[in-house]
């Protein structure tokens, strides 16, 4: 087939703050190509997305159109161009028919009055070209979320896209519905239209692309054929191995006395985790290697009183513990620096001052722990939040400042702040150094070693593997759930990938 | 890499910032200036404005609606809205003019009423917190209820107080020179500012306002705190049924009919965060100072109360649509 270059972006480079989220990033996509877009949650492919679509502005770089360059473009001129993207959470009217939902917005009109018949008709006719088992007078409510997508992609399709965005498609999807939206994939493969394809399933990416490139940190990890792509190969490229020289810290060596602080025994939750067995020791840090949708998330929200345990059974510190809400974990002495920084763990319209404080009110108080009537003395509450600032190196005007305006990095060391404040015995970390630039990323590491030393049990979840591995004392791999394998003595990049990649294989 | 920021900031810049962050007179002050340029605009055109007793008119005609406000600018930083309000100041009034009338002594009857208040705010809170319901929707069914049922109680006549103590403590006369009311909304302001501005409890409720799952996240029980802020505004709400029971000499079931449009007008016109996370209860006063300064200034002018509520909404509106423009500006 004769194809023709849709889209190019090149040296595409978006920065908030201070950090890099995009560094000189390059992306072609063919007509009649499915190009698949892989990297970790913080890699920057939705920024890279949301450029594409108009919704961010570009600091650096060119995108290019049909070969026709453009600097700025709204959403609405995008969709002009033929781009379109179909977002995980659908955007559909529930209460609107199929027939509806396709014109939205572009209902054909006479004299003011919707022509109910001629919208009937066109989506008809979208629907038999594709071959979708919808008709037009279903209500979309009423439909399968893979009916659904159905719907979305005709929508797409219906404004003339020739760029397609797929956005974690076969996240929601049964098997079945799997393999009808890869042969709706190559159908539109053949209608010469380009596909972006999102997806943190390495093996239908294999499957259904014939290009995919990597992003990590930012940065474009490398575009590969089909027939030159490997598991091995694209595990590598997402997690990283090659070593930056002068990042590796100082591990410091657990002490030999290894008494455990965490012991979990076959922990079972509704859906994610099924029997996951691990020991934590005191002042040890446990990395956490898995995949997006491995369970990790979903073992330290256990861990946090977040998730309904329906099997097995924790010690934390010698005793029973199962955790029914964060207040509880809490006070247990667990603390958890949540995966969606913005989202779980920052308070954006609050000054750094009353983040860092938010767990340790009862310090300030005037009158001891009267619980939530206690009169905080504001002059020691500044003087305390002062010195975790200098503590921390928090870049910021002062302490006053809103901690919505502070960049990526800065926010999480506020977060840090405010666990670190609690002296907690167990530290949970959901990927924390995602989207954090390297220097921060460094101080971080040094913090966690540092307070493992003094004796706090680190459960530290990531991403990025040869980060794992340099700040790691053990690392235990998830998949489906649950912990498949557990390294303790030689640890490095390779035999933590090589556990990953036998489970996904199976 | 490089920092421009120094990392440890210098207790000057710190006083500096403070001062502007605690009046929020930074995004504010455009409100703030029509408040004064309509203050000028009745002392010129309305010869006896600018007199002590106007003053005092003000305060004594703004008091419930201030008290009431405060409770309403805690429910609304936690990002939760309460319609039943203007109901529960007629209920409650009621409720203590009838127990007085069946010779149950002012202070109990007083109490009784106070502790309605609380209950109809825990009603609103728990149907909205644990339950799932919008407070949009409870406090409007609430509203609907409690209005009904002070109409239904009182056969819609008005239940006479005779009590001469009651009429001390809340009815109109002044103390060192200040009306009784005035003294009351003075005791809740501060009670209100320490509360939300110097107590743990304050923070908690910025923080659920703010970011409800890092408050979570931060082991804070924001339902808890959401229904504090119902059962507090259900106080307040008691407080003021009790002033105006003691100013009118009567519990009538009316009287609180709009008070709950006039406490969200005073809310947000003192920068208060319809959505929650922001405001503060200086911000508040300063609101409802400003629509009694209206309310009275109207009436020196001699406009008919259809006129005052006509000029008073189109100044809410223009007000908040002046702030939000220049704030667009800003940024």
């Amino acid at each position: 087939m004769d194809q023709n270059v849709l889209l190019e972006m090149r040296g595409i480079t978006k920065k908030f703050g201070e950090s890099n989220v995009l560094n000189g990033v390059d992306f072609v996509l063919l007509s009649g190509e499915v190009h698949a877009l892989l990297g970790e949650n913080g890699a920057g492919k939705s920024t890279l997305m949301k450029i594409l679509s108009g919704v961010y502005s570009l600091d650096a770089g060119e995108v290019r159109v049909n070969d026709v360059p453009r600097k700025r473009f709204s959403p609405a001129e995008a969709m002009q161009e033929g781009i379109s993207i179909v977002y995980q959470d659908l955007s559909l009217v529930p209460e609107l028919t199929v027939a509806d939902n396709l014109f939205l917005g572009i209902e054909p009109r006479s004299w003011g009055m919707l022509r109910k018949e001629r919208i009937h008709r066109a989506a008809q006719g979208m629907i038999t070209e594709y071959g979708f088992p919808l008709k037009p007078q279903m209500k979309v409510g009423d439909l399968s979320y893979a009916q659904q997508q159905m719907v979305e992609i005709l929508k797409a399709l219906s404004k003339k896209a020739q760029i397609l965005v797929l956005d974690e498609p076969t996240a929601s999807l049964t098997v079945e519905e799997e393999e009808t939206l890869f042969s709706i994939i190559n159908d539109l493969r053949a209608h010469g239209k380009g596909i972006i394809y999102i997806s943190h399933r390495m093996d239908e990416v294999l499957r259904v692309a014939d290009r995919i490139t990597v992003l990590r940190d930012g940065i474009n990890q490398g575009t590969i054929e089909k027939d030159r792509a490997t598991l091995d190969l694209l595990i590598q490229l997402i997690t990283g191995t090659e070593t930056t020289s002068g990042s590796r810290i100082a591990k410091h060596h657990r002490s030999t006395s290894e008494i455990p602080a965490l012991e979990v025994r076959e922990l079972s939750t509704i859906g994610k985790l099924h029997q996951a067995t691990f020991t934590l020791y005191e002042g040890e840090i446990l990395g956490v290697a898995g995949l997006v949708g491995s369970g990790r998330t979903t073992l330290a929200r256990a861990l946090f009183g977040l998730e309904r345990i329906i099997g097995g059974h924790i010690r934390f510190k010698g005793e029973s513990y199962k955790p029914q809400s964060p207040a509880q974990a809490i006070d247990a002495g667990v603390a958890l620096i949540p995966e969606q920084r913005r989202e779980q763990g920052l308070f954006g319209e609050l000054s750094i001052e009353d983040n860092i404080t938010m767990t340790v009110l009862d310090r300030f108080s005037y009158l001891g722990n009267l619980k939530g009537l206690a009169f905080v003395n504001k002059r020691n509450m500044l003087r305390y939040s002062e010195e975790k600032v200098a503590d921390l190196k928090i870049a910021c005007r002062n302490v006053f400042q809103k901690a919505g305006e502070l960049s990526g990095g800065t926010q999480q060391k506020v977060i840090l702040s405010r666990w670190l404040s609690k002296d907690p015995k167990l530290l949970i970390m959901d990927d924390p150094t995602a989207g954090v630039d390297i220097t921060t990323k460094q101080e971080i590491w040094a913090i966690m070693d540092n307070i493992a030393q003094k004796g706090t049990s680190i459960l530290f979840i990531s991403s990025d593997l040869k980060e794992l591995v340099q700040v790691s004392h053990r690392i235990v791999v998830m998949a489906d759930g649950a912990i498949i394998r557990e390294i303790d003595t030689q640890i490095d990049e390779i035999s933590v990938r090589r556990a990953m990649q036998h489970a996904m294989v199976q | 890499m490089l920092r421009r920021l120094s990392p440890i900031p210098d207790v000057d810049s710190n006083r500096k910032q403070r001062r502007i962050s605690v009046g929020s007179l930074g995004s504010q002050g455009l409100i703030y200036a029509i408040f004064v340029v309509i203050i000028g605009f009745f002392m010129i055109f309305a010869p006896n404005f600018a007199t002590a007793t106007t003053f005092a008119d003000i305060g004594r005609e703004t008091a419930v609606t201030t008290i009431v406000a405060v409770g309403m600018t805690l429910v609304i930083i936690t990002a939760e809205i309460d319609l039943s309000i203007g109901s529960t100041v007629s209920f409650t009034g009621m409720m203590a003019a009838i127990l007085m009338q069946s010779h149950v002594g002012w202070l109990p009857a007083s109490l009784a009423s106070l502790a309605i208040g609380a209950l109809i705010g825990a009603l609103n809170g728990f149907v909205t917190t644990y339950v799932g319901v919008p407070s949009f929707l409870v406090t409007l069914g609430t509203m609907e209820i409690f209005g009904g049922l002070s109409q239904i109680i009182t056969g819609s006549m008005p239940v006479p107080v005779d009590s001469v103590s009651f009429g001390y403590i809340f009815g109109d006369n002044a103390l060192l020179g200040i009306p009784i009311p005035v003294w009351w909304t003075l005791i809740i302001v501060v009670l209100g500012f320490v509360l939300l501005h110097r107590s743990v409890f304050g923070r908690w409720i910025y923080a659920t306002g703010g970011n409800k799952t890092a408050a979570r996240f931060s082991g804070i029980q924001v339902n808890r705190i959401k229904m504090y802020c119902f059962i507090l505004l259900g106080i307040f709400a008691a407080v003021g049924g009790l002033i105006l029971d003691g100013r009118f000499g009567a519990g009538d079931p009316s009287v609180g009919n709009g008070m709950e449009l006039d406490a969200i007008a005073a809310t947000i016109l003192g920068g208060t965060n319809l959505f929650g996370g922001r405001g503060t209860i200086i911000g508040t006063i300063i609101g409802s100072i400003f629509i009694g300064s209206v309310s009275v200034g109207l009436i020196m002018l001699g406009a008919g109360a259809e006129l005052q509520t006509v000029v008073k909404g189109a100044i809410i509106i223009g007000a908040v649509a002046l702030n939000k423009i220049s704030d667009k500006r800003r940024v």
